[in-house]
């Protein structure tokens, strides 16, 4: 469950494995969310696959005005949804890369790059508290409902900061809390895995 | 709260783009709620705020010195 508020739950190591082993098992499933955000050219062009595993809340790539050539970092990519979008945006000039935790939505989001024909993404499996490319690397970050699943969102945010480029970017959709809850209530890390 | 936070991690001209409430007919699609968390989320929430609780929002920040081409983008998104 999101927080907003700076609450950090006793034991990020243990909501880390919670969260990990709550989308191994989610990788398998099918969702419907994703027909309530992108449109219908998007979901035709899309493989099934990205579709059905989408868990976002929002179209950062919408909102993010990406530009031919670009490099753009989708942190937490989850199936790839996202991530191909980006890559079809910044053309074979430009790249779109994935990073996530799961290995299982690495393998997700590779397979569905491949049926869409996309030859400039790249999936990296990583904790996006720790982003595995060099400083200043990346034009656009982008994430869709995944800063909420970290404890430490500081050193999230940090970590997007170093590795953007001086005058890049981030369009970041996720799910808020807009009142307050029982700490048993947030400190459920079954919770913060929607 | 996160606005702030991405300002002191160096982020400038942080903004707020969009910010839509999640309804309970919205947070039902997402597995953790399908197999019946939703219940332990809303139980000590009043009947009144459940569809406003949590929010879905849309973000935006620069890193830096923007080019103007991103700039005049950014602000038609705000």
């Amino acid at each position: 469950m999101p927080q907003s508020d700076p609450h950090v739950p006793p034991n990020g190591e243990t909501l880390q494995n919670a969260v990990r082993a709550a989308y191994a098992g989610h990788a398998a499933q099918q969702w419907q969310v994703a027909e309530t955000i992108y449109s219908e050219e998007e979901l035709t062009w899309l493989p099934r696959g990205a579709i059905t595993s989408a868990p976002g809340l929002d179209h950062p790539i919408r909102a993010a005005q990406l530009h031919a050539g670009e490099t753009i970092l989708d942190l937490g990519c989850g199936g790839g949804i996202d991530t191909l979008l980006a890559a079809r945006a910044v053309g074979p000039s430009g790249q779109a890369i994935g990073l996530d935790m799961t290995h299982e939505m690495i393998l997700l989001a590779q397979a569905n790059a491949q049926a869409a024909g996309l030859t400039n993404t790249r999936f990296l499996e990583g904790d996006m508290t720790a982003i595995p490319l060099p400083n200043s690397s990346v034009d656009v970050v982008i994430s869709n409902g995944v800063f909420n699943l970290a404890a430490n969102k500081d050193l999230v945010f940090a970590e997007a900061r170093r590795v953007i480029r001086p005058g890049g970017h981030v369009v970041a959709a996720d799910m808020l809390l807009a009142g307050t809850l029982p700490e048993s209530v947030r400190d459920d890390p079954r919770l913060w895995s929607g | 709260m996160w606005l702030q936070k991405a300002s002191r991690a160096g982020w400038v001209g942080v903004a707020l783009l969009r910010r839509v409430p999640m309804t309970v007919e919205r947070l039902m699609r997402y597995p953790v709620y399908r197999e019946g968390h939703l219940d332990t989320l809303l139980a000590r929430v009043a009947p009144h705020e459940r569809d406003t609780l949590v929010v879905s929002a849309l973000i935006t920040a620069q890193a830096g010195a923007l080019p103007a081409k991103r700039q005049e983008g950014e602000m038609c998104l705000l």
